[in-house]
């Protein structure tokens, strides 16, 4: 058994050095133009093979040449319009290599200032007003982020998010910070930070469904209860990772273990995989349904699942990159 | 009302997540009121005296339309011969050109029927190939979840795709390319699309014959969301939500042409689709080449008014042909498969 993962693991390797693009990026698959999202993957899982230096770096200077004005990314190298949540994609990939600290910041500045509320038109936005001069008044309208400008707050870009702010933040804990201003921007910043992840955590738990799990929004609609799916409840999971004293991550954890056996979407069992890494629960099977699906159907030819299974091989050895020190 | 108003009550009750159920059935009945009655006001009347408008390329609706029906008792039967008689009632040009199908892949839950059957998307394939296609791909870009591969296992449609050897594209993570809109509704320029869409000849619609809480109903047109990349736009794709629905189909439909429409009639879904409704046996594959006169004659196989449907009213003034008068059924007659389907309490102005 150990033989035939040691061959996958060679073979996703090989697959994902032939198709990094020669701007430095990956597409989603063979041939497709660059996107954040399986570059960041990419980058993530190559940075610890001794063979994925070269790629590494190039894609490293891809995502620097990428980043806008304002410290954020596009989705794709076809596409301008900045963007929260592939902003933290790419950001999650900095973080952890030498001399991004800029980058990293810049990136983070600008998550934060994309932090907000779904529109609501002028007079429903008079009416929460008046209901939230009632001492009972619950905010329903909570901020997070969006996957478009302008649009309303959708679980997997707030997931993102808020773990790229949290890493960020690890990060730059004990950064020597010379100056005074300096160091009063920065504990601004650290304080709004902390602020803007309470109100995240909050609007994710509060999107939890009524079996425990996420779903990709809303957890009823038109007054009926939506399932969870293990890709997303597995993403809220790692965003929201720490102890798991509360009810809500013990109910989805245990979603999670009753539906996994029966997923047969590689993407969804690797993050599943990373996340029950992270709160310690076996990823044995999953790791075997892995491999068997990856025989059947070679992922797709999906890099970022492929990026992500090789995640998954590298959390076996301890090493998680999902995983917050603090946490 | 204007379309301005129409989308905002829209908004709640499509994304906020913790709405309570009232402030959800208010924003819905307003909306649905807009939509379904006096929201062809709105579809027609614009924002702030906005009249939307389409351009020339986007007026394709043809003095005569045809639709064939077809029986198809169950999916265990020849369906390719069913499929090969349906598009050769048409002057279809295949032979040598680059096929693409777009089934209705959404969601897959046991006992039911909310995706196109994997065998009529099968039998499609075959019956392409025989008719000389140079190549036939599968593509779609489904609406809310990101693991179409785990969709693709658990529909049984990826043996079908091994089976018969056939490329699958997710649309959602393909190239894409933004198009100038044909036409304005929603109050924006441009959308993107998906590359492989627009570089296929002939583009195939292939619906469920399914209700949708939103919409009334999702049909070959609704189907076209799904070319509408999902890297773009998010899982949902709710910024076409945040625009309007109806607006949303129409403008996708006249900048990107659907040549050929399949609609899978053979299990349809009534109540609350398109993915908590109850399976339907209709019996029959619909087929045609005019989406608009392809979805009418659906929704009134499933005893529904299609001028009620505020998308299909207006595509009826440009895209192609509504009235009955204007539609030559081929095949069985539609009064002998009408089956009424149940419809959720908002749409029942759509009953005849």
């Amino acid at each position: 058994m150990e033989e035939s993962r040691a061959v996958v693991r060679t073979e996703i390797i090989n697959f994902l050095l032939e198709q990094q693009n020669k701007d430095g990026s990956w597409g989603f698959s063979p041939g497709k133009a660059g996107v954040i999202e399986p570059t960041a993957y990419a980058l993530m899982s190559l940075a610890s093979e001794d063979r994925g230096r070269e790629a590494v770096e190039r894609g490293l200077v891809f995502l620097r040449r990428t980043q806008t004005a304002r410290g954020a990314w596009a989705v794709s190298t076809q596409d301008s319009e900045e963007a929260p949540w592939a902003t933290a994609l790419a950001g999650l990939a900095l973080i952890n290599f030498r001399g991004n600290q800029e980058v990293c910041l810049s990136a983070a500045e600008f998550i934060l200032d994309s932090f907000g509320r779904m529109p609501r038109h002028w007079v429903l936005q008079a009416a929460d007003w008046m209901r939230s001069l009632d001492a009972s008044y619950v905010e329903e309208n909570l901020r997070g982020w969006k996957w478009s400008p302008d649009t309303a707050n959708w679980v997997e870009p707030t997931a993102y998010a808020v773990l790229y702010l949290k890493s960020f933040m690890q990060s730059s804990a004990g950064t020597h910070v010379a100056g005074v201003l300096a160091r009063a921007r920065n504990a601004l910043r650290n304080t709004r930070m902390r602020e803007v992840l309470t109100e995240a955590e909050s609007l994710l738990s509060r999107r939890m469904c009524k079996e425990g799990g996420w779903n990709y929004g809303n957890s009823s609609v038109l007054g009926i209860d939506l399932r969870p799916y293990p890709l997303t409840t597995a993403l809220v999971l790692i965003a929201l990772q720490g102890p798991c004293s509360n009810q809500e991550c013990h109910k989805s954890l245990m979603y999670l273990r009753e539906v996994v056996l029966a997923e047969r979407s590689a993407l969804a069992l690797c993050l599943v995989a990373l996340c029950f890494d992270l709160y310690r629960l076996k990823t044995e099977p999953l790791i075997q349904t892995l491999a068997d699906l990856y025989e059947e159907t070679q992922f797709f030819q999906n890099i970022k699942t492929s990026a992500l299974a090789l995640l998954v091989m590298q959390s076996v050895k301890g090493q998680n990159v999902f995983l917050l020190r603090n946490s | 009302m204007t379309d301005h108003s129409a989308r905002g009550t829209q908004h709640p009750a499509l994304s906020t997540p913790h709405s309570t159920l009232s402030t959800q059935r208010v924003d819905r009945r307003r909306f649905l009121k807009a939509a379904a009655g006096a929201g062809l006001a709105s579809l027609a009347g614009g924002c702030a005296g906005r009249k939307p408008t389409w351009k020339n390329p986007a007026s394709r609706k043809p003095n005569q339309s045809r639709v064939a029906i077809l029986r198809a008792k169950s999916y265990d039967q020849n369906l390719t011969s069913v499929i090969l008689d349906g598009i050769r009632s048409f002057h279809l040009a295949i032979h040598g050109r680059r096929v693409l199908l777009k089934p209705n892949l959404v969601e897959y839950e046991r006992d039911t029927v909310i995706n196109t059957h994997p065998a009529v998307i099968g039998a499609a394939v075959e019956a392409f190939l025989k008719m000389g296609a140079r190549e036939v791909r599968v593509g779609e870009g489904p609406g809310h979840r990101r693991d179409t591969d785990g969709l693709l296992m658990a529909s049984g449609l990826y043996q079908y795709l091994k089976d018969t050897r056939t490329e699958f594209v997710d649309l959602n993570l393909d190239d894409m390319r933004r198009m100038s809109l044909q036409s304005d509704f929603m109050g924006i320029e441009s959308l993107y699309f998906s590359e492989t869409v627009l570089q296929s000849d002939l583009l195939v619609s292939m619906p469920k014959l399914k209700t949708h809480h939103w919409a009334g109903m999702t049909l070959s047109m609704k189907n076209l969301f799904g070319i509408v990349p999902g890297i773009k736009y998010g899982w949902p794709k709710n910024f076409l939500h945040w625009h309007g629905i109806h607006e949303s189909i129409l403008d996708i439909n006249s900048t990107v042409r659907s040549h050929f429409a399949i609609v899978d009639g053979i299990v349809g879904m009534e109540g609350n689709g398109p993915i908590q409704g109850t399976p339907k046996h209709v019996g029959v594959l619909v087929f045609g080449d005019d989406p608009v006169a392809v979805d009418a004659t659906c929704a009134r196989i499933a005893c529904l008014k299609p001028e009620n449907i505020a998308y299909l009213d207006m595509a009826n003034r440009f895209l192609g042909n509504l009235e009955e008068a204007r539609i030559l059924q081929i095949g069985e007659p539609i009064a002998k498969v009408q089956s009424p389907f149940e419809i959720i309490k908002d749409f029942e102005s759509l009953k005849g």
